[in-house]
Formats: C-alpha cells, sequence, structure tokens
C-alpha cells in the first residue's frame, strides 16, 4: 500500500472544502488534487486539514478537517519514485500534469462552458482551447467520484433522520443518503471501512 | 504635423505667421501645443466670435489670444469659460478643479495677438510654477480636447511616489491622437497603425462612442479576431460609455455589436461575419483545415455580389477593426463592402518585429509613433533583445523608414545607427535616470529570486497592490507550469495575496498577482513586470514574445534569467540606453543584410504549424482527408513548435498507421 500526505494551506482550502455538488465540483478537485500531490510543497505553515493518497487496490484521496472527513476516488494511475510522486496518468495514458490540469481548469472556469457544460462545443468551436485539457476532462466525466463524507453536525442534528454523526453517501440530491453512526469516527476508522482488503464493516439496526 | 501640435482653428492671413510660431516653437521644444477656437469635447460648441485662439500647452496658463479687437471678443471668453464648467461638471471634475471664475484667475491669461511679440517670451509670461495648479491646467487642457481622465484615477493630491505618479499621471492626446478622433475621414477605410501600447483601441472606444452619440440611427459592429478580446472589448464598451458620461442606452445588438470576426452558426449575433452571413442570407462556413477565414470572406463577398447585385442593402453604418494585423485583406473587403461609411481599422505596425513588410505600400491614415504604455529605454531595450541588434549575428534590420515608422529617431555616422526615442509626458515626472529595466540573475531558484523581487517593489512602493504586479513565464516548456504553481502557494503564503494564473481565468483580475504564459497577456498592461526565461534562445516567435513582454510594464520591467544567459553586448546595449537614452548599432553590411534576409525567410516559415504541416502534405503527396487527424496527432505530442524536419519524419512514420 502506497500513502502520501499533504497539508492543506489555509488558502488553499476554499478550493478543497467547497461544497461537491456535481460532476464539474468533482472534476475540479481532482484536479486540485493532483496538483498538490504533484507540487509537495512543503510549507512553514501549520495547517489544520490534510489531504491523503491511499493508493492499493482502491485509488482514493482522503480530505481531513475537523469535524468533516470526505473521500473521493482518484481515478488515475500513479507511478512512484521511493516515497514521491513520479507521474501521474489517466487510465488511457493521458499526462495529468500541471500543464494538463490548468487546460482543465481553464476549461472548468469558462464563462461559456459554465453556461452549457458541452465540450462538444469546445472541440467544434474555433477557440484556443488546449486539446489536452478537453480529452482528459472528457475521460474524467466518465468516472465513478465514490463521494462519502464523515460528518458531525450539532447545529442540524435531528433524531434519527439527521443524526448527530453520519455518513453521506454519494452528492447529488438525487441520489444522496444518509447512514447513521452511533459514534464519532476516527480518521482510520473512516479510511478502513473504505479498504476493500480490509473487513467490511456491518449495518443491521 | 506633428505628434507635439494640433491645429483646429482656421488659419487666415491675420494669425497664420502666430501659428506657424507655435508649431515651430513645439517642435523645437518637443512641446505639446494645441491651437483650437472652441472646446472639442461634445463637438456642440460654437461662438460667434470668430477672431479668436485658444491656446494651450501643460504646464502654461490657458492662453485666449484676440485678433479681431471688438467689444465681442469679451463675451467670446465668458462664454468659453462657461462652457468649459459645463463639460467639467459633466466629467465630474468640478471637485477638483473648482468653478472657472475661480480657477481663470490663475490659470488663463488673455492676449492681444498684435501685442505678442516674440513666442519664447510669450511662453515664459505664462508658465505654471506650482504643482499643484500644473496639475489642474492639465485636467482642464482634457476638458477642452476631451481627452477624458477618470477623475477617481488621478486624484486631486500632487502624488510623491513614483508608482502614483505614473497612474494618476494625466493623460491627454498627442497631435496625431486628437486628428484621428475630430478630423473627418477622408476615405471609406480609415487606418491606423502603431506599435502596441500606443492607445490604438482606446481611440477606437472614442471614435465609437462620438460616432453612436452623434449619428443617431447609425448602426457599429465592434470586431477583431480573437474572441477573448472581444469579449473583453464588449465589457469594456458599457464602462466606457458610462465613464464618457454618454447618456443614451447602449442598444446591444439593435445598434451596437461587439464580438469576434468568425461566430458560430448556432448564434446569429455571435461574429461579424456570421452576422453579415445571417443579414444577406448567404451560406456560412465554420472553421476547418481546409476554410480558412480569409476563404470564407472572399465566398461571401461572390455569394453577396451575386445574390443582390441590384437590392443591397448595408448591413452597417460603420465598423470598428481592431487587432487588424490578424486579418488578411479580403475580411477588410468584406466589411467595406457591407458598410454604409466607414470602415475604421486599427492594428500595430507589426504583429511580430520578424513580419516581412514593416512599412506598408499603402500608407496608414494615422501612424502612431508614440508608445505612451512603456518607458523608451524599455522599448529600445525590448527592440534590441527581440531583434539581436547587440549579437554578432542580428536577426532582423530594419530599413531606415522602418525604424522611423516605429517611432525611431536615427542619426547615421559612418554605418553607425545612432537610434533614439522621444521623451513621453507620461514619465516626465521620474528622474531622467530611473532605470526601468533590469536584469536579473536567478540565485538560488526562480521562484525564490522572483518572491525577493516582490519584496523589493513591494518595499519601494507602499501604495501597490497586487495587479501592479504582472509575472511572464516567456519559455514554453512545461516547466514553466510547475514554476507557476509554486510561485500561486508562495505568493499566498508570503503575502497573502491572491495569485490570477491568466491562461487558467483568461482574464485580469483586479486584486491578485497575475502569472502568465506568453499567449495571454494580449493588451495587459502592469506597473510592474517579471519576465522569467532560463536562457535567450534564436526562435523567432520566441525573440518576438521578449520583446513584447518586456513592453508590457509602465514603469519597470525585470528581465530574470539563468546566470550568464546574456551577453555582454546585451549588457553594454542596455547600460548605454539607460545613461545615454539611445542605442548605436553598427548597420550590418550588404552581405550580412543577405544573411539577415535568407535566415529571416526561413524561419518565417517556422512561425506557422498550420503553414509547415501543409507544405509537408504536399511534399509527401498526403490525402485531404487525413489532415485533420495529422494535426491532431501533431498536437497530442506537443509538436507545435517542432521543426520541419521533425515534422516530416513524424508524419512520414505515422502515415502508414493512418492510411489503412
Amino acid at each position: 500500500m502506497k500513502t502520501i500526505e499533504c497539508k492543506i494551506l489555509p488558502f488553499q482550502e476554499k478550493n478543497i472544502f467547497s461544497p461537491l455538488r456535481n460532476k464539474v465540483d468533482y472534476a475540479k478537485l481532482l484536479m486540485f488534487s493532483a496538483r498538490m500531490l504533484l507540487l509537495n510543497y512543503e510549507s512553514k505553515m501549520s495547517p489544520s486539514s490534510s489531504m491523503k493518497l491511499i493508493v492499493e487496490k482502491m485509488n482514493r484521496l482522503f480530505f481531513y478537517k475537523k469535524g468533516k472527513y470526505f473521500s473521493i476516488s482518484f481515478p488515475f494511475n500513479v507511478l512512484f519514485d521511493g516515497d514521491k510522486i513520479a507521474s501521474i496518468t489517466s487510465y488511457s495514458s493521458r499526462e495529468v500534469d500541471f500543464k494538463s490540469i490548468s487546460a482543465v481548469i481553464s476549461i472548468l472556469d469558462n464563462e461559456q462552458f459554465l453556461k452549457n457544460p458541452s465540450l462538444i462545443d469546445f472541440y467544434i468551436e474555433p477557440s484556443d482551447t488546449d486539446f489536452t485539457g478537453l480529452f482528459l476532462l472528457e475521460e474524467i466525466f466518465q468516472f465513478e467520484p465514490s463521494y462519502i463524507r464523515y460528518d458531525h453536525d450539532i447545529e442540524r442534528e435531528n433524531g434519527k433522520l439527521h443524526p448527530l454523526h453520519h455518513l453521506d453517501v454519494n452528492y447529488s440530491m438525487y441520489g444522496t443518503f444518509k447512514i447513521g453512526l452511533n459514534d464519532a469516527i476516527t480518521q482510520q476508522y473512516f479510511e478502513d471501512l473504505q479498504d476493500i482488503n480490509k473487513e467490511c464493516s456491518y449495518i443491521v439496526d | 504635423m506633428s505628434s507635439y501640435f494640433y491645429l483646429k482653428a482656421e488659419q487666415n492671413a491675420q494669425n497664420s505667421r502666430f501659428i506657424q510660431d507655435l508649431e515651430k516653437f513645439s517642435n523645437d521644444n518637443k512641446k505639446l501645443i494645441y491651437v483650437l477656437d472652441r472646446p472639442l469635447t461634445d463637438q456642440k460648441y460654437s461662438y460667434k466670435y470668430t477672431k479668436a485662439l485658444i491656446v494651450l500647452s501643460p504646464k502654461n496658463k490657458i492662453a485666449i489670444i484676440d485678433y479681431g479687437y471688438t467689444n465681442e471678443w469679451e463675451d467670446y471668453v465668458e462664454d468659453v469659460l462657461e462652457d468649459v464648467g459645463s463639460i467639467s461638471d459633466k466629467y465630474l471634475y468640478k471637485d477638483i478643479i473648482g468653478r472657472p471664475r475661480k480657477w481663470k484667475d490663475v490659470l488663463l491669461d488673455t492676449f492681444r495677438l498684435d501685442a505678442i511679440e516674440d513666442i519664447d517670451d510669450f511662453f515664459k509670461n505664462i508658465e505654471l510654477v506650482d504643482e499643484k495648479e500644473k496639475k489642474k491646467l492639465d485636467l482642464i487642457i482634457s476638458l477642452f480636447i476631451g481627452s477624458i481622465n477618470d477623475v477617481e484615477r488621478v486624484k486631486e493630491d500632487v502624488p510623491t511616489t513614483v508608482l502614483d505618479k505614473v497612474k494618476q499621471k494625466i493623460q491627454l492626446f498627442d497631435g496625431d491622437q486628437t486628428r484621428f478622433i475630430y478630423e473627418e475621414p477622408k476615405s471609406k477605410r480609415i487606418t491606423i497603425q502603431g506599435l502596441s501600447g500606443t492607445g490604438k483601441t482606446e481611440l477606437l472606444l472614442h471614435k465609437l462612442k462620438d460616432l453612436y452619440i452623434n449619428d443617431t440611427s447609425s448602426v457599429i459592429f465592434f470586431t477583431c479576431h480573437n474572441k477573448i478580446l472581444a469579449d473583453n472589448l464588449k465589457k469594456r464598451i458599457p464602462s466606457f460609455f458610462n465613464f464618457m458620461r454618454v447618456e443614451q442606452q447602449i442598444e446591444w445588438e439593435k445598434r451596437l455589436w461587439c464580438a469576434n470576426a468568425w461566430g458560430s452558426s448556432s448564434e446569429v449575433n455571435s461574429g461579424a461575419y456570421r452576422y453579415i452571413c445571417g443579414f444577406y442570407q448567404i451560406s456560412f462556413f465554420r472553421f476547418s483545415y481546409q476554410m480558412s477565414f480569409s476563404r470564407a470572406c472572399k465566398l461571401a463577398i461572390d455569394e453577396i455580389k451575386e445574390k443582390h447585385s441590384d437590392d443591397m442593402k448595408y448591413a452597417f453604418t460603420y465598423m470598428f477593426i481592431d487587432e487588424s494585423q490578424d486579418f488578411d485583406e479580403t475580411f477588410f473587403e468584406l466589411c467595406e463592402l457591407v458598410t454604409e461609411k466607414n470602415v475604421y481599422v486599427a492594428g500595430d505596425i507589426f504583429q511580430s518585429i520578424f513580419d516581412e513588410n514593416i512599412s506598408n505600400t499603402i500608407e496608414p491614415n494615422f501612424l502612431l509613433g508614440k508608445c505612451y504604455r512603456t518607458d523608451p529605454k524599455t522599448l529600445m531595450f525590448a527592440h534590441a533583445l527581440g531583434m539581436g541588434l547587440f549579437e554578432k549575428n542580428k536577426l532582423r534590420w530594419l530599413e531606415e523608414k522602418e525604424w522611423k515608422d516605429c517611432g525611431y529617431n536615427i542619426k547615421v555616422e559612418h554605418a553607425k545607427y545612432h537610434l533614439s526615442r522621444e521623451p513621453l509626458r507620461r514619465f516626465e515626472d521620474l528622474d531622467e535616470d530611473f532605470e526601468s529595466i533590469e536584469i536579473v540573475e536567478i540565485e538560488q531558484s526562480f521562484s525564490n529570486t522572483i518572491i525577493r523581487l516582490m519584496k523589493q517593489i513591494i518595499e519601494e512602493n507602499k501604495t501597490i497592490q497586487p495587479d501592479d504586479i504582472g509575472i511572464i513565464l516567456l519559455d514554453q516548456d512545461k516547466d514553466v507550469y510547475r514554476l507557476a504553481d509554486i510561485l500561486d502557494v508562495k505568493i499566498q503564503e508570503c503575502f497573502d495575496w491572491e495569485v490570477n494564473k491568466a491562461y487558467e481565468t483568461k482574464e485580469k483580475r483586479l486584486n491578485s498577482v497575475l502569472i502568465s504564459n506568453r499567449n495571454n497577456v494580449k493588451g495587459l498592461e502592469f506597473p510592474f513586470v517579471i519576465c522569467v526565461t532560463k536562457k535567450i534562445i534564436n526562435n523567432p516567435s520566441y525573440r518576438n514574445s521578449i520583446y513584447t513582454m518586456l513592453t508590457r510594464s509602465f514603469i519597470k520591467s525585470f528581465l530574470l534569467t539563468q546566470p550568464k544567459s546574456l551577453t555582454d553586448g546585451m549588457i553594454d546595449g542596455l547600460k548605454q540606453i539607460v545613461k545615454e537614452k539611445k542605442m548605436v548599432i553598427q548597420e550590418p553590411t550588404e552581405k550580412e543584410k543577405e544573411k539577415i534576409r535568407t535566415r529571416f525567410k526561413y524561419s518565417l516559415k517556422k512561425l506557422s504549424h498550420y503553414d509547415l504541416m501543409q507544405e509537408i502534405f504536399v511534399k509527401l503527396n498526403v490525402e485531404k482527408q487525413y489532415h485533420d487527424k495529422l494535426f491532431q496527432l501533431t498536437q497530442q505530442m506537443d509538436m507545435l513548435e517542432s521543426g520541419e524536419e521533425t515534422l516530416l519524419a513524424f508524419i512520414k512514420d505515422n502515415l502508414k498507421y493512418i492510411m489503412r
């Protein structure tokens, strides 16, 4: 098993911990995370949140902030050089590097794309779009985000409908659901829960 | 007429001697002088009394000169003052300059023409000393000529720091610019050319505003090639109109359009060509490797002529084309065909310093020699570095007329060219020896040196804002993206400043430091620019970029590079520019010039990946159906900058797999 941990600096939190509501948000988060992993920046700041990549049979990113853990799939091949990341490529071997990450972000932030998120329009209209970004983004949109979040929410606690400790599975309005937890969980528990090489957890009401 | 002198008053037997003297004085002393008979702003003022001249010149009192010698003269002066007062009201200047009855005692003098004997004495007489009064005067001149400055920007106080002095400098149109705005067009197509930074777009906007409000039934299309630039312009027009106190609403897509030239089939207002196709109900073509824009325009011209030979209506009253160097003649022809009155065309004198014919065979109607953005020292060094003037083998040589068209003063002595540029008003408050360009060698790493430079800039300029600094990465390898991302983190960590990577956002953002590669800085300017390159290479498109990027600053450019990247010749050349305000370049011999031309022609081919590929397709007899695929392949393989040999080999190798 390979794991890599990164600090999330205070000014990076807005990119990482904004609510995830759709695939565009997922694609962005994936790109920001990949960039942080590649950058591997040593800061003197002591931040309160962190990110962890676990590559095993599963390929997942975990994000930790006080009272809030969540995890998404990281559907890329990661090549290690010792403890460092040498390269990240997509499953169809497109390079995920600083350049292609920026190319993807520039599409996701494009006004026209925000109005009408169609990659085809980008492809057929004459513009200065970087095609590497387009192809990579197309691939990302085909992935399963596999979103799961642990929430500890005193304010909105409401008996068994909104338990104090719970897991939120999926992010869309139409697909999300909660699984109640009897108690607070640790980061380790959260990771083990999703580790297919570890024993499963059971729910029996 | 020079850019220092502007005349808009009747020249007659009585005043012509005086006017000639003024013009000579202005050219001899490089002093901006306007001679008017009324305020030009808003074009609505007229006076019964015609035997008077208003002489305006920065740092001197306004002089109103009478040569009719009747009682009506006094009314004339009162009327002019009243009108300038109302203009100052309209543009919110009143709070700063006060009412005319207050400022006229300090800032205005009246003369009888027959009492003026000597021009030098005349100007000595009206000279102003107080800085605050000089500033007020500049503002009043700007009201006379319509060169309106944002009161918010120029502020009331006299600035003390270098940064504020340049930022708050009151900008006045020079003679050429004023002529462009107020002169009646003499031909259907009006072309205006200059180096980048000569204020072309700003002038187009002034003209647009003028036509929009004075010709109220006019229909106008404003266009350029690039979509981002067009989007930008579309945002700029309303704010410009607001700022110029235009009371009429902008009727978008009824009276005024602003979009890029091509457009898309789904939306009729998305481009000039697209709209024209819709208006005349002719076929619209979209881009493909077989359909260039030029070809699409040619087809449109033919079809319009064929279908509408007897009932030709005009789509527009006026058209404005910015960045005209991105188009070829067919688009202008199309525009002229569909436009009733005038087509205004503004463009860089060269898109690249490696363009073949800098001085066109067709003279532009207006040639703007002065680059107002950059300090002349920066511009000279940037040109020299771009053209390789300080190197043994120069990459580019201009002929005498071309140097002049680029705004240079030339003196040739013993085959040595002494090249210099006129000083600019914008920088007149700075120390003459101010180092507007500095070469910096990196210490440990590029990112750390940039942070150190930023600390230094912030230290020296207390009022600096994040968006006052632009960091431009010149190289094209992938490392620049890594560097940008490292800087992103470090800048936020060290200064708590937001960072805007322009190649992601494609726009300038307030309150953030801009980092860009060489492709996304069109039209941008910053007080401070840090240009970063590993080493100076010979590739023409690189050399052109280094020239354009270094000239993005209006206070100082830093050229950041690895140690020993610049030759001694370059460093000495820069020293001379800073010290003597000129460069002295040995003219190449005929043989050398021939060499430069050949190398240059060969390298020109390298400029366009598309053309290079087309040539190879012809050479290898590749059928059209495979072109697109091969283009995509080279794109994916990051081969857009590869040379002919590499591409030829690549296509040869891959062709057999594609042609199954």
